[in-house]
């Protein structure tokens, strides 16, 4: 070996040597809990803001209001009128008699200018010109 | 003796990174025990005072951590993980310099810590550790990362962003302005 790699060699067993001071001293597990708390730290901050507890908890009880309204509002107000769709698919079922029977009812209550079907009968009318009649006296 | 079970295999690096991406912390801790030791020497190595060891080596896994995602392994996580720890270093150095508590020269060299330590440290040692302190960032580095570590050129090269032919030459220039230096 000459003197030079003599001293490649001295300086490369000095540089394995350098900070063996630093790395005994360290405090290993205690660098891995203080890391780890701080990543945990970071990943609560960099949450985006609707995933965040608080803002969680807010929006269950919203939730949780507007539900119960619904509810309460239902038992208050059981009996809703029912939707044209619906009055249309019972008419459906009906028979020309029976629809005259309704239009006949009916004409001893309303006094809309426009219809005026008091002083006709209904037996020229087919059952489909019953049925359209009955729905736009509906609305 | 009997292969060993690779049912208990202990999981690579590679396996811990996706392991801590998905979420489990344990992954982190076990990454953190495996490495530490190895960027406390390369950070005292390269001149961080001894007071603040520790601090870097925090701060250092807290950036890989948080940059993890881009980490392709073009190179040994540990090897990725103290180039992290030299930019640190690095940031440090500037932090006290602008507080003017050091000039900016020396700005990594240690100056503070225990004198008898320093004394058992040893003379020579302690010549190379200020030799360091005036090299080149890069010259510093690969000399630490080849001479220290015992990395290869090729994972040198990947990490510090050069070519293996580069990092050999810096290598070089480092060890003959050391020798020169500890004459």
């Amino acid at each position: 070996m000459t003197h030079d790699e003599a001293r490649d060699r001295e300086l490369e067993r000095l540089a394995g040597r350098l900070g063996m001071k630093a790395a005994e001293r360290l405090d290993v597990e205690g660098t891995a809990a203080a890391v780890v708390e701080r990543l945990r730290a970071d990943r609560v901050a960099r949450r985006p803001w609707y995933v965040q507890s608080a803002w969680l908890r807010a929006a269950a009880l919203v939730v949780l209001m507007v539900g119960a309204g619904l509810v309460v509002r239902g038992r208050l107000f059981p009996d809703r009128t029912p939707s044209g769709h619906l009055v249309r698919e019972e008419l459906q079922d009906l028979s020309a008699d029976q629809l005259r029977e309704v239009l006949g009812s009916l004409d001893q209550t309303l006094n809309d200018a426009t219809i005026e079907p008091a002083d006709d009968d209904f037996s020229d009318l087919t059952t489909e010109q019953l049925q359209a009649l009955l729905q736009s006296l509906e609305g | 003796m009997p292969p060993a079970d690779p049912a208990v295999r202990p999981a690579d690096d590679a396996e811990l990174i996706a392991a801590w991406l998905a979420g489990e912390e344990r992954a982190a801790a076990e990454l953190v025990r495996r490495h530490a030791r190895a960027l406390a020497r390369f950070l005292a190595g390269a001149g961080a005072p001894e007071a603040d060891v520790d601090d870097l080596v925090q701060e250092t896994f807290i950036r890989a951590f948080r940059a993890v995602g881009s980490f392709r392994n073009q190179c040994q996580f540990r090897t990725w993980l103290l180039t992290i720890g030299g930019n640190a270093l690095k940031d440090l150095g500037r932090r006290l310099a602008r507080r003017r508590i050091v000039p900016l020269d020396d700005q990594v060299e240690s100056r503070d810590g225990n004198p008898h330590e320093r004394a058992e440290a040893g003379e020579t040692e302690e010549r190379l550790r200020q030799g360091l302190g005036k090299l080149p960032r890069m010259q510093r580095e690969v000399f630490l990362l080849r001479a220290q570590q015992g990395l290869e050129y090729d994972d040198i090269a990947a990490a510090l962003d050069t070519t293996p032919g580069a990092a050999r030459v810096h290598y070089h220039h480092a060890v003959k302005r050391l020798k020169e230096w500890l004459k």
